[in-house]
């Protein structure tokens, strides 16, 4: 056993389900973790019903993975955690009730950009959710993905758009507007529309400049 | 046969577009017509648009909270949008109408395909076109500041070009008589006229003082002690409204709340004698109702193009010079002048004149108020186009001015007036009909002399644009080689100056012929085309004013 999973603790909750501490920090209520994943499920029901794909940061005891797979039975859904640890304990303790979802374990952005499946999944219409039990573990590199998952910094746009066939020709991923790490501000539709292609004139463009109309 | 129309703007834009629709549908009566419209207000027209196969919802609102949440995928407004409009191209529309002058809607339907589009559209490098004169009648001059501009409900109209010359008017749902049943059994009244006051409004420039429907309210039961007040809103607007009646009350009127939705509103209206509104979507609804209406027109209400469209609505307004103001700009007084200048007991008179259909009392008031109000009589000759008739004795036939432009920017919108045998003599047999219907109080003599100083105006009018086109001409001359764009005396700018609001398009014209970069090349080439287009349009106006004069002689 590593160090890593020495600072792993499983516990049983006051519901009677297994649950885990790392470093002394639960990953899922200690009352009743079934119930929290239907409660988070709920709190995100919206924007799961329009997304095709669910992207999920925070894997944990995964309860509210398979939450999620029993209320979407057509939808693709990858679970994100950066612990190896914790990935093998949910395999292990979800395992048959997981058929559907993929657990990958990613250390960082970078190991984001080369896994294949999240690549797929950005190609369609996705949302990426935060499970706040397990994210608060490691906020500050579970935060990087999300905003990199979500196209809101310059490597995770870039990544985004390139995914995207019917964008990656029309958007000038390469020349960004606005140093967005210096500022620590994060990208937005009208930098999206600045980075439009003037030469191109479709769908994509159209779509786009509509939008920019819409900032507030 | 499938068509798309968009109507991006507020519910009362929505409402204004049902006679348009209306003519769509008898034009195409097989016709799948589908209308997209903003998704808060898609279920409140629906009952009222019987002419529409499916009403579309356009999330702005989600949309913009997408935009706005840093929890969302850059592209999640992206793939919403695309998911709208996707579902829009597999219907394979055969004919699409933008009538939402908006950077927005140009931008949505330019991702629309169809096989004829009509309306706004975007094009590449930020350009845009119209597709249709009318259209641009509406961004150049409507929106522009000329001072003779058509209702939006007949620019619609002339836009779906299928003019049907009957009212419009909207059925009762089952919902809103059912609701009006319930709301008439709980107040418990059934006797005296019903008058309907819309007290509170989108915007507080447009809002008339509580203590001023108060004391017209308290004018009018003088002379109608049987009539019942009614306070009209929705029921998000309890608070505004209650607070409304216990004021009411607190000065002895006993007012009744009436929190409805719109089609219990609509079915209110069927079945009352008066609305007193501000520029409202009630207003708008009340049009196609049978009810009588006043409208207070206030702040940045401009009733030439949004006054209750219906035959023999009062609409009062104010003198005050910067009236109207521009929507969504504060107002620029200390206070809001248009509303403190009309008087309370004007308006409650004019309530009980107009319940009594008394347009001699009505024009005795425009007299006596007339330093600070102006009382107009809404028209639709024929219902082919909005009309206001000033009520003041002298002011009258002012709007013989805005009936003689209106027929020739239809004549020159058609082109008719191209063809070798134009029809100027018909259309003028057409024009002294609707004066006749209009003016019945003035005699043929007097119509002929009005029409003589009016040809007078416009033949001076003819005069200065020639002036201008030559000069323009000369600078044309005389702008080559390096220079790129032409030397603009300020002499010129004062001419153009004088006939700014005549041409419309855009405010300060003058000052925009100043620049001297690329923009006063494009603002010059807007200029010749402005006037160019003025020049024709005078020309016609001058044709058909002979043609009335000589119409008129056979009659006389």
């Amino acid at each position: 056993m590593n160090s890593s999973s020495q600072s792993l603790e499983f516990i049983e909750t006051k519901s009677q389900h297994r649950g885990l501490k790392k470093n002394g920090k639960l990953v899922c209520s200690s009352i009743n973790p079934v119930a929290e994943a239907k409660k988070w499920v709920n709190k995100h029901l919206d924007a799961f019903t329009k997304a095709e794909s669910i992207v999920v940061l925070g894997i944990g005891c995964g309860y509210h993975l398979v939450e999620l797979e029993n209320k979407f039975e057509h939808k693709k859904i990858l679970a994100i955690d950066t612990s190896e640890d914790i990935v093998a304990f949910a395999q292990t303790l979800q395992g048959l009730a997981l058929s559907r979802t993929k657990l990958i374990h990613l250390t960082s952005c970078e190991d984001l950009f080369k896994n294949r499946i999240i690549a797929q999944s950005v190609r369609q219409r996705y949302v990426v959710a935060s499970f706040g039990s397990v994210t608060h573990l490691d906020h500050a590199n579970y935060q990087l993905m999300q905003d990199t998952l979500l196209g809101r910094n310059l490597q995770g746009f870039s990544f985004i758009i390139g995914q995207r066939t019917e964008l990656k020709d029309r958007i000038k991923t390469l020349v960004p507007v606005k140093k967005v790490d210096q500022r620590n501000e994060l990208l937005s539709i009208k930098d999206l529309a600045n980075q439009l292609d003037s030469n191109y004139c479709g769908l994509e463009t159209f779509i786009i400049k509509a939008l920019r109309e819409l900032v507030i | 046969m499938k068509i798309l129309v968009l109507s991006l703007l507020r519910l009362g834009d929505a409402i204004m577009l049902a006679t348009a629709l209306r003519d769509l549908r008898r034009q195409y009566p097989k016709a799948r017509i589908d209308i997209l419209v903003n998704k808060e207000f898609s279920n409140l027209v629906k009952p009222f648009l019987t002419n529409v196969d499916q009403v579309i919802s356009f999330d702005r609102k989600s949309l913009q909270s997408m935009i706005g949440n840093p929890q969302e995928s850059i592209l999640a407004p992206y793939d919403e949008l695309k998911m709208l409009i996707s579902g829009l191209n597999d219907q394979d529309y055969d004919l699409a109408f933008n009538l939402t002058q908006t950077h927005l809607s140009g931008m949505l339907f330019s991702a629309i395909k169809a096989k004829k589009r009509v309306g706004l559209e975007a094009l590449a490098s930020d350009r845009s076109q119209f597709n249709s004169p009318w259209l641009k009648y509406l961004n150049d001059l409507s929106e522009g500041g000329a001072d003779r501009v058509f209702h939006y409900i007949d620019i619609y109209r002339y836009v779906i070009g299928h003019m049907i010359k009957e009212k419009c008017e909207f059925e009762e749902t089952d919902r809103g008589r059912e609701e009006i049943a319930a709301w008439l059994s709980s107040v418990g009244y059934t006797t005296g006229p019903k008058i309907i006051l819309q007290i509170s409004t989108s915007d507080e420039k447009k809002n008339w003082p509580v203590s001023k429907w108060i004391h017209a309210a308290k004018t009018l039961l003088l002379s109608r002690p049987d009539a019942r007040i009614i306070i009209l809103g929705a029921p998000s607007e309890s608070i505004v409204i209650d607070s409304c009646v216990v004021q009411f009350k607190q000065e002895g009127i006993n007012a009744i709340p009436a929190l409805l939705s719109l089609e219990g509103a609509f079915s209110l209206l069927q079945i009352s004698d008066l609305l007193v509104t501000g520029d409202t979507s009630i207003k708008h609804l009340a049009s196609f109702s049978r009810i009588a209406i006043l409208e207070l027109a206030l702040g940045s209400s401009d009733r030439r193009k949004t006054g209750a469209y219906k035959q023999d609505a009062l609409i009062i307004h104010s003198k005050i010079e910067c009236a109207p103001c521009r929507h969504s700009h504060p107002c620029s007084q200390k206070s809001f002048l248009c509303q403190e200048s009309i008087d309370a007991n004007l308006v409650g008179m004019s309530m009980n004149a107009l319940m009594k259909r008394d347009w001699q009392t009505l024009r005795i008031l425009a007299d006596e108020y007339g330093d600070h109000a102006t009382l107009e009589r809404v028209h639709l000759p024929e219902h082919e186009y909005f009309l206001l008739e000033s009520l003041r004795t002298n002011e009258s036939m002012l709007s013989l001015h805005d009936l003689v432009d209106r027929s020739a920017w239809r004549f020159y919108f058609s082109q008719e007036h191209l063809q070798p045998l134009a029809k100027f003599g018909s259309a003028g047999v057409e024009i002294k009909r609707k004066i006749e219907e209009i003016w019945q109080q003035h005699s043929p003599s007097q119509v002929r002399l009005q029409i003589e100083e009016l040809e007078k105006r416009v033949a001076e009018f003819e005069f200065n644009i020639n002036e201008i086109m030559v000069e323009l001409t000369h600078q044309n001359k005389n702008s080559s080689g390096d220079q790129l764009y032409p030397i603009v005396s300020s002499d010129f700018c004062e001419r153009i100056k004088k006939i700014e609001k005549q041409i419309g398009w855009g405010h300060s014209l003058s000052e925009k012929l100043k620049f001297d970069d690329a923009r006063g090349i494009y603002n010059h080439r807007q200029l010749q085309s402005a006037i160019h287009q003025a020049f024709q349009q005078n020309q016609i106006k001058l044709k058909l004013l002979r043609s009335v004069k000589s119409a008129l002689m056979e009659s006389i």
